[in-house]
C-alpha cells in the first residue's frame, strides 16, 4: 500500500503545473476581456456625455434635463459593471470545475 | 490504510468537495430571468409613454415599481447574487424612481430626454438580463 500512498502522492504533485497553466491561461484570457471591456464601457461613456452637452447646447434639452441624463447615464455605467463582475464570477467557477475535473480524472487512473 | 478503505476515502473527499463547489455557485435563476425579460419590456414601453400626462398612467407606474421592488428583493434573496442584487437596486432607486418622480412632479416630460431616459434603462436591463443567462443551468 505504501507504493500505492506514494504513487497517487506522486500523480497528484504532477499535477501542480498542469493546475497553474490552467489559472494562469484564465488570467490572461480574462484580463484581455476586461481591459477591452473597459475600454468599450468608457468609449460608449464619452459618446453619451458628448451626445447630451450637445443636446443642450442646441437647446434640446435643458439643464436640468442634461443633469438627469448624466446622473442616469452614471448609474447604468455602475450597472454594466456589475454584470461584468458577476459574469467573471461564473467564469471563475468554470476554471475551479476544471480543476478539479483534471485531478478527479488523474486520480482515477491510478486508483 | 487498506486499498478500499483509501477509495472510499477519496471518494468521500471527492464528494464533499464537488458538493461544496456546486453550493457556491450561483445556480440559474428562472425567476431572475422572467422578472428582467418581462419587466424590462413593460418598463421601456411605459417610460416611453412620458410625453403623455402623468395621469393616465398612475396605475401603471405604481404597479411597475411594485413590480421591480419584488424583482429586487428576489434577486437580493438568492445566494451568491449580491451583483444582480445590486443592480436591481440602482436600476430601482437612480434610473426609475427619479425618472416617475420627476414625470410626476412636470407632468409632461420632453421627448428628447425620454429617448435618452429610455436608452439608458434598456441598455441596463440587457446588462441584468446577461449577468442573469450567464449564470449555468
Amino acid at each position: 500500500m505504501p507504493n500505492k500512498s506514494s504513487q497517487i502522492k506522486a500523480t497528484l504533485d504532477g499535477l501542480d503545473n498542469q493546475v497553474v497553466d490552467l489559472v494562469s491561461n484564465f488570467v490572461k484570457r480574462r484580463r484581455k476581456h476586461y481591459e477591452e471591456a473597459a475600454a468599450r464601457l468608457h468609449q460608449s461613456l464619452k459618446n453619451d456625455a458628448q451626445r447630451y452637452a450637445e443636446m443642450l447646447a442646441d437647446k434640446k434639452i435643458n439643464q436640468e434635463d442634461f443633469e438627469m441624463l448624466i446622473k442616469g447615464r452614471w448609474a447604468q455605467l455602475k450597472i454594466e459593471l456589475l454584470s461584468e463582475l458577476s459574469i467573471s464570477k461564473t467564469k471563475f467557477e468554470d476554471i475551479a470545475g476544471d480543476v478539479l475535473k483534471l485531478t478527479v480524472n488523474t486520480l482515477l487512473t491510478v486508483v | 490504510m487498506k486499498p478500499n478503505a483509501m477509495l472510499l476515502s477519496i471518494g468521500l473527499l471527492l464528494f464533499s468537495v464537488t458538493t461544496t463547489m456546486q453550493s457556491c455557485m450561483a445556480g440559474f435563476d428562472q425567476i431572475g430571468l422572467d422578472n428582467v425579460t418581462n419587466i424590462g419590456g413593460q418598463l421601456t414601453q411605459l417610460m416611453g409613454k412620458a410625453t403623455e400626462p402623468y395621469g393616465k398612467h398612475t396605475d401603471s407606474v405604481n404597479k411597475l415599481l411594485s413590480d421591480i421592488s419584488a424583482a429586487a428583493t428576489h434577486a437580493a434573496g438568492q445566494k451568491r447574487n449580491a451583483e444582480i442584487g445590486k443592480q436591481w437596486q440602482v436600476l430601482s432607486s437612480e434610473l426609475v424612481t427619479p425618472f416617475f418622480n420627476r414625470w410626476k412632479e412636470k407632468g409632461i416630460l420632453d421627448k428628447d430626454y425620454v429617448k435618452e431616459a429610455v436608452g439608458q434603462v434598456g441598455k441596463s436591463i440587457d446588462a441584468i438580463k446577461k449577468a442573469e443567462m450567464a449564470k449555468k443551468k
